[in-house]
C-alpha cells in the first residue's frame, strides 16, 4: 500500500513510523513524506511531480495553522467582513487542492487535517465576548471544512486538534524545535500521528467484525463461580462501576454493528444467570450473537464461534483479562487480534477506546444492523432444526429477494461487500465507491445489488455482481454473497437474473470466473453447478466457465420470491 | 555512570558503536549525526538526565565534549 503524506512542516520521522505500523498490522507500507508549505502544494498541483508518479492509494494533507494562516492572530481585531473573508480563501485553497489531487489520482483516498485551534488568543478571557473571536474563526473554518467534504467519497476530515488535545497541545509542541528545524509537531508525537493514520488504512486491508469476551474478570469482577451471583464486583459502585463504564463501551460498538459474542470457562448456569439476572449488567443475552460458556478449549470455542457467524478468523478480536487465555489464542491463531487488556479494570475501557480497528470507510444501514439480524439467525437455526427436510425449512421461511440496479443509495454498500466478503467471492475483486459508481454509469456494465428477507427479518443487502458487455459475452467481472445466508439457494436466484439481464442485452454467452484465494474455496465449483461449462483453466485454479444464454432455460428457485426493479433500459 | 549512559544514547541515536565514540566525536565524523538526529539527541538527553537545554546551548554544541559541558553546567556529574 501506497502512503502519502503532504504537510507543511518537518514530518521526517512519520515516515519510518508508518512503515513500521504497517509491518504490526500485516500491511506493507511504502510511504513518501512531502513537507515544507510551497513545496506541499506543488507536489498536489504539479502533474509531474514525485507524489503524482507515486501514485498514492492514501494522502494524508496536513496543513498546519502558522503556515495556511500566517497572519492567524490578526484574525483577533480584524473586522468581521475581513475575518469572514479570509475564511472563505482558505477554504476554498484546501477545497482546490483536494479537487486536484482527486483528479490527477481517482480511486485514491485523500484525508485532509482539520486546524488546531490555538490555545491562546489575544483577546484573552475576552475571545468568547465577542462575535467571530479569533478561536471561534478558526473552530468555523473547521465546520466548513467538515460540511465541505461530509458527503464527498473518498475524503476524509481527520480531527488533528482533537488528536493534540488528547495528547496535550502543550506537550505536543517544543519551541525550540520549532524555531531550530521547522518542527510543529514534537518528535515523540510522530508515533502517535502514525497510529491515528493507520485507522484509515488498516479498512482498507481487514475488517474486525466481532468481539470475542470472557466473563469472569473480564465483563465483571471476581468469578461467578466461586464468588457467587451477587459477589461479584458489578454495579455502581468501585470496583464494580469499572466494568459498568467497559460494558458501555461494548454496547455503544455493538450498536455500531460490532458483533459481540462469548467464550468463557464457566458453568453455563452461572453464566447465563449473571447475563440474564443481574441487576447491573449492560449487555444481555440478546447483544450476544453466540454464547460458548463451557469447560472447552478456548481456542476451540473461538473456531466454532468464527464457524458458526461465518466470518473470518482475522476478523475477531479476543478480549480476556488472562494471560494464558491471550497466549494460547496468539498461538493457534496469529491472526486474531488479541487485546492486552491492562491488569487494572480502570483501563479497561480506555483500552478498547484506544483500539482503531473498528472503522469502515463508510457506515451503512446494514452496519447498524448487523448486531440485531445475527440474533436473528440464531432462531432461523433454531427453526431449522425442527424441520427434517431442508426443502420444508426453506418453504416455511418464505424468502423474498429483491434485486436492484445501483444506485446512489446503493453504491456504498456495493462498495463494501466488494470490500469485505472473502469467502463467497468468485473474484475478490475490491473496488471504492468511486470505481462501482463509475461502472454503474457505463452503458456495457451493470452493477445490482440483493436484498433478502423472510418471516424471521430482513437481512439487508447480502450480495452484489458486476457483469461487463463485451461484444457477444457478457463477463461476471463480481459475484459474491455475504456468507451469513448460504444455504438457502439465494445464490442460485441472483445468478439466474444475471442470466436473464445479460440474455436481455442480446449477448450469447455469460462468462463467469473463479479466481481462487485462500477462503473462497467454497466457490470453486458454482458455475459448473449452475450448468455453465469450463472454457479453460490455469495452474494456479484460476477458472472461466461459459453458458450460451441464448437456448438456455433460466430458472429460479421455486420457494425464493423475486421482485426486480423496472428494467431503466427495458 | 553517566558516562556510559552519554555513550549509550549517543550510540543509539546515532547509529553507531559505543566505542567509537570519543570526545572528538561530531557531525564531521560521524555520518549519522545531522541536524535532525542532533534534535532527537536533545530529546534523549533531556529525558536522561532530567534537564532541559535553551536553544543557544543547543546551537553551540560541536561534539561530544560540548555536549558534556553542557550537562556539567546543568549539575550533571560527567
Amino acid at each position: 500500500m501506497k502512503v502519502a503524506v503532504a504537510g507543511t512542516f518537518t514530518l521526517h520521522k512519520l515516515q519510518p513510523m508508518l512503515e513500521e505500523g504497517g509491518k504490526s498490522e500485516d500491511v506493507s507500507i511504502q510511504a513518501r513524506v512531502y513537507t515544507s508549505y510551497n513545496l506541499c502544494a506543488d507536489e498536489i498541483c504539479n502533474k509531474a511531480s514525485d507524489l503524482n508518479g507515486f501514485r498514492p492509494d492514501v494522502l494524508f494533507i496536513l496543513l498546519d495553522i502558522r503556515s495556511l494562516i500566517p497572519e492567524y492572530l490578526g484574525l483577533a481585531h480584524t473586522s468581521k467582513e475581513e475575518k469572514k473573508r479570509i475564511i472563505a480563501d482558505k477554504l476554498e485553497y484546501i477545497k482546490r487542492l483536494a479537487a486536484i489531487f482527486m483528479e490527477n489520482n481517482s480511486g485514491a483516498m485523500l484525508v485532509i487535517h482539520n486546524l488546531e485551534i490555538p490555545a491562546y488568543s489575544p483577546l484573552g478571557i475576552l475571545d468568547k465576548k465577542v462575535e467571530m473571536g479569533m478561536k471561534d474563526c478558526i473552530r468555523m473554518l473547521n465546520t466548513s471544512l467538515e460540511e465541505e467534504f461530509r458527503n464527498q467519497k473518498s475524503v476524509y476530515v481527520f480531527d488533528y486538534d482533537g488528536f493534540l488535545s488528547k495528547h496535550g497541545k502543550k506537550s505536543a509542541f517544543d519551541p525550540r524545535f520549532y524555531y531550530l528545524a521547522d518542527m510543529k509537531l514534537h518528535d515523540g508525537m510522530m508515533r502517535e500521528l502514525a497510529k491515528e493514520y493507520m485507522a484509515y488504512i488498516k479498512p482498507l486491508k481487514r475488517l474486525r467484525k466481532c468481539i470475542v469476551l470472557d466473563l469472569d474478570n473480564t465483563l465483571w469482577g471476581g468469578i461467578v463461580g466461586e464468588d457467587g451471583f451477587d459477589k461479584i464486583k458489578l454495579g455502581p459502585t468501585p470496583p464494580g462501576n469499572a466494568f459498568v463504564e467497559f460494558q458501555k463501551i461494548l454496547l455503544a460498538l455493538f450498536e455500531k454493528g460490532i458483533i459481540l459474542a462469548i467464550n468463557s470457562k464457566n458453568n453455563l448456569e452461572d453464566g447465563l444467570k449473571v447475563i440474564r439476572e443481574h441487576p447491573h449488567m449492560i449487555l444481555r443475552e440478546k447483544h450476544f450473537s453466540t454464547m460458548r460458556i463451557n469447560w472447552q478449549d478456548k481456542a476451540a470455542n473461538l473456531k466454532e464461534i468464527a464457524e458458526e457467524l461465518g466470518i473470518g478468523i482475522d476478523s475477531i478480536v479476543f478480549v480476556d483479562d488472562d494471560k494464558l487465555n491471550r497466549l494460547r489464542i496468539k498461538s493457534v491463531f496469529p491472526e486474531v487480534l488479541v487485546v492486552e487488556l491492562p491488569e487494572d479494570p480502570s483501563f479497561y475501557a480506555e483500552t478498547v477506546m484506544e483500539l482503531n480497528d473498528f472503522n469502515t470507510l463508510q457506515l451503512t444501514e446494514d452496519d447498524k444492523s448487523r448486531g440485531r439480524m445475527y440474533a436473528e439467525e440464531r432462531q432461523r437455526k433454531e427453526l431449522q432444526s425442527k424441520f427434517s427436510d431442508m426443502a420444508g425449512f426453506l418453504r416455511e421461511l418464505q424468502i423474498k429477494v429483491e434485486i436492484e440496479e445501483a444506485n446512489s443509495f446503493t453504491i456504498p454498500r456495493i462498495s463494501q461487500l466488494t470490500n469485505r466478503t472473502n469467502q463467497f467471492n468468485l473474484t475478490t475483486r475490491r473496488y471504492s465507491e468511486a470505481e462501482i459508481e463509475r461502472f454503474s454509469q457505463d452503458r456495457n456494465c451493470y452493477v445490482c445489488s440483493i436484498k433478502a428477507s423472510d418471516k424471521l427479518g430482513d437481512n439487508g443487502t447480502v450480495g452484489c455482481a458486476i457483469l461487463k458487455i463485451q461484444g457477444d459475452d457478457a463477463i461476471i467481472d463480481t459475484f459474491l454473497m455475504s456468507c451469513r445466508i448460504l444455504g438457502r439457494q439465494i445464490e442460485n436466484a441472483f445468478l439466474s437474473h444475471l442470466l436473464e439481464r445479460a440474455k436481455s442485452r442480446g449477448v450469447s454467452r455469460v462468462i463467469g470466473e473463479y479466481m481462487p484465494t485462500k477462503k473462497n474455496e467454497q466457490t470453486r465449483e458454482f458455475y459448473r453447478d449452475g450448468g455453465f461449462f469450463l472454457i479453460e483453466k490455469k495452474d494456479d485454479g484460476y477458472a472461466r466457465w461459459g453458458l450460451d444464454v441464448s437456448s438456455y432455460q433460466i430458472a429460479y428457485p421455486d420457494f425464493i420470491e423475486v421482485m426486480r426493479e423496472v428494467s431503466a433500459d427495458a | 555512570m553517566h558516562r556510559d549512559k552519554l555513550k549509550e544514547i549517543l550510540a543509539a541515536v546515532l547509529k553507531v558503536k559505543p566505542e567509537e565514540i570519543n570526545d572528538k566525536s561530531s557531525p564531521e565524523n560521524i555520518p549519522g549525526w545531522d541536524s535532525f538526529n542532533g534534535l532527537m539527541l536533545v530529546t534523549e538527553l533531556e529525558k536522561a538526565f532530567n534537564v532541559k537545554f535553551s536553544i543557544d546551548e543547543i546551537i553551540a554544541v560541536k561534539d561530544v565534549k560540548d555536549i558534556k559541558e553542557s550537562l556539567r553546567r546543568h549539575g550533571v556529574d560527567i
